[in-house]
């Protein structure tokens, strides 16, 4: 069936690196990947299908499980696509909350990522350095909503409760800890010379090359492609907000790293901007008590951590559960490249290109 | 029996005693540094301040159920953690640690802090550090698993490329030497220079001291050249199928091996056990404190490098060790040859 030139190696689903359960098949030359085949769909749980059979309100829960690191963020890009479909007005005040918690999460999956990378590569120590971190924002998200991973953090129309009294002091000082601490992650890689030499025109994908593919947040970005949801469709808050969008030029695994390492800080500053400027009004918007969006259909994507989350909904009018619900997950598009990616790189590169695409396998299979 | 014999006899099963032991303290060291580094409090709660830990890892390994692999080859599966450990225990023989000590005065004669004083020590150590690789590329082999046939196809690669510069880093101490005899050496660097500067070859040999210890981690598979075990690329590398004690094995057979590598470079580099302040006959405190502080110095590269890739180290072996390890080689003969030893 294969040449005996080549070795089969089944990389997972039970691999310390592959980030959950991700299957990678690969036909080595020596230690080089020849080819590969990516096998997913080991933690399938039926979401989509699932929430056919759920009332609007009940999905929410259903989104937290998807991109379990990023949990707020899918709950805040599924209650707007239904606020988009039921054409509701969200009030100012949960806007901002919605964009301060987008931020604090997208922070806390980045911690994540930049732990599991550096391990990927060998480097324990960022890891627990940057757990340390993540620990302070699940702090904040038990205070704002009781749960540290599975927030279930959004109501359709706003929020379901006001922020906690002296919560957005809090998130302040935690800026300003942040600030120093992505400092000491980029003293530990940024220019150590293994890190440059693991990292530096590995996994090379061209800006068109990367679009073509269907990649989307940092991996897109690392390529040169300035697309951000944020600031090309803005939603929640994000029109009111300054930031900018760090691309790459190279479109390598450094260069992947450098963008993320970049959207920390940017995170930060929209964060403190949204905390300051929290205007005082009501959480939630005029909300029917039976949601029951009329007959249509809509697509709204937002920016998550991983890249462009967008959700597909369709209503019958009729019924007070979808007729069709359908993500867009970004871990599932961006896991397109790895063949591309790894294809005649070496096993170990392999682990770092896996950590550099950072994908969710919750969110992969659904 | 004369007395030195059983003193050479009990001296021998204490060095025995005192590696295994060392090996159970540098797990324990190893975990508690890892947790000082990473701001987390490691083992704590076997014994006081966790210290029992490793005595606690080792009762767990012990009532593990011994797992082979159908496909493994037996006798070779059995006989490579056996091989590794054996090379790494024995390579510690031939490394004196401490002046010649008459007990308190109990026996005649001097003993002599060391197993066995060969001669050619540095070429025993050569031999028997590359017995060491067969139990890992056995190991490798006789699995029948892809992770440990990767794994230990690395380790032979890498030892192939960094044995060459770790001898040629040697060569540079022998020449100043004149000898091959580890206690000789370690003789050849008491007093000072100046008064002030002790007269070890670190001083006069640095570049042959750095290559030696970036050999030595490659030598002992320690990070950030720890590729045979590579956890995630190769989920254990070549001991991926060992379980319970065989496994253990492995282990000891790594942290001792470290531990003589480090002995071994104090005795070429750092003087062995002479130092200021303590009388000769304490000198072996000396070489205890010098052989952790490198000791330490292997863990905190460990949690703090990233892992180099399998091909860069072998570019780095041969493109940059092996070219510098031959200047210093030529510059020290040079010296010696101008200068007189």
């Amino acid at each position: 069936m294969f040449d005996t030139n080549e070795l089969v190696l089944n990389m997972g689903p039970q691999h310390p690196s592959t980030h959950g359960v991700l299957r990678v098949v690969l036909r080595l030359d020596g230690e080089k990947v020849v080819d590969s085949d990516v096998v997913i769909g080991y933690l399938h749980r039926g979401i989509e299908k699932l929430s056919e059979n759920r009332n609007w309100t009940q999905i929410i829960l259903l989104t937290d499980r998807m991109d379990y690191v990023a949990a707020a963020i899918n709950n805040v890009g599924y209650c707007e696509t239904v606020e988009k479909l039921m054409s509701l007005e969200v009030p100012r005040r949960a806007r901002y909350v919605r964009t301060i918690l987008c931020e604090l999460q997208r922070i806390a999956s980045h911690c994540l990522w930049v732990g599991t990378h550096a391990m990927d590569i060998g480097a324990m120590t960022v890891f627990l350095y940057a757990f340390r971190e993540r620990e302070l924002i699940l702090d904040l998200f038990e205070e704002f909503c009781g749960a540290r991973l599975t927030y279930n953090s959004m109501r359709i129309g706003g929020l379901p409760l006001d922020i906690p009294p002296g919560w957005d002091k809090k998130v302040l000082e935690f800026c300003k800890i942040m600030d120093s601490k992505i400092d000491e992650y980029e003293e530990l890689l940024t220019h150590n010379r293994i890190w440059l030499e693991r990292t530096r025109g590995i996994g090379v994908i061209s800006g068109p090359h990367a679009v073509a593919l269907g990649l989307s947040g940092p991996p897109l970005r690392g390529s040169g492609v300035p697309r951000d949801v944020r600031k090309d469709e803005p939603y929640a808050a994000y029109d009111e907000m300054q930031f900018d969008v760090p691309i790459g030029l190279a479109g390598d695994t450094y260069d992947r790293y450098l963008v993320r390492m970049e959207e920390f800080r940017q995170s930060l500053r929209i964060i403190r901007q949204g905390t300051e400027g929290i205007p005082e009004g009501p959480i939630v918007g005029k909300v029917p008590r039976l949601i029951k969006p009329p007959a249509g259909e809509t697509y709204h994507a937002i920016e998550s951590p991983k890249g462009e989350l967008g959700y597909f909904i369709v209503s019958d009018g009729k019924s007070t559960n979808p007729y069709r619900f359908r993500v867009r997950p970004p871990s599932f598009c961006n896991l397109q490249g790895l063949r591309t990616l790894i294809k005649g790189h070496l096993i170990a590169d392999v682990v770092a290109l896996i950590g550099s695409l950072d994908v969710v396998l919750g969110e992969v299979d659904r | 029996m004369t007395p030195l014999l059983i003193a050479q006899i009990g001296l021998t099963l204490f060095v025995f005693v005192m590696l295994l032991s060392s090996a159970a303290v540098m797990v324990y060291v190893e975990r508690k540094v890892a947790a000082m580094l990473q701001q987390r409090l490691g083992p704590y709660l076997v014994g006081p301040k966790g210290l029992l830990q490793p005595l606690a890892d080792v009762i767990k390994l012990m009532f593990k159920e011994e797992l082979r692999p159908l496909a493994a080859d037996p006798l070779l599966f059995a006989l490579a953690p056996i091989l590794s450990a054996t090379a790494a225990f024995a390579a510690f023989a031939v490394v004196p640690f401490g002046a010649d000590t008459t007990l308190f005065g109990l026996l005649r004669e001097p003993l002599r802090l060391q197993v066995a004083d060969v001669n050619v020590a540095i070429l025993v150590i050569f031999a028997i550090a590359s017995m060491g690789v067969y139990g890992i590329v056995l190991a490798g082999w006789s699995s029948n698993s892809k992770y440990s046939l990767i794994g230990g196809l690395r380790s032979s690669a890498q030892m192939i490329s960094y044995e060459l510069s770790y001898g040629l880093a040697l060569a540079g101490v022998l020449v100043i030497a004149n000898s091959l005899s580890l206690s000789d050496i370690v003789n050849r660097q008491s007093g000072t220079w100046l008064g002030f500067l002790p007269r070890w070859f670190l001083f006069v040999q640095p570049l042959g001291f750095f290559i030696y210890m970036t050999a030595g981690i490659a030598e002992t598979n320690r990070a950030p050249f720890d590729f045979p075990e590579a956890e995630q690329e190769l989920v254990a590398g070549y001991h991926t199928e060992y379980s319970s004690m065989s496994f253990a094995m492995f282990f000891l057979a790594e942290y001792i091996n470290m531990v003589t590598m480090s002995a071994v470079a104090t005795d070429l580099f750092l003087g062995g056990w002479h130092g200021p302040f303590l009388p000769e006959s304490l000198g072996w405190i000396w070489f205890l404190l010098k052989v952790a502080a490198i000791l330490f110095f292997y863990v905190w590269m460990r949690w703090t490098l990233p892992r180099y890739r399998y091909d860069q180290l072998m570019r780095f072996g041969w493109k940059i060790l092996l070219p510098l390890a031959v200047v210093n080689l030529l510059v020290t003969a040079a010296g010696v040859l101008y200068f007189g030893a």
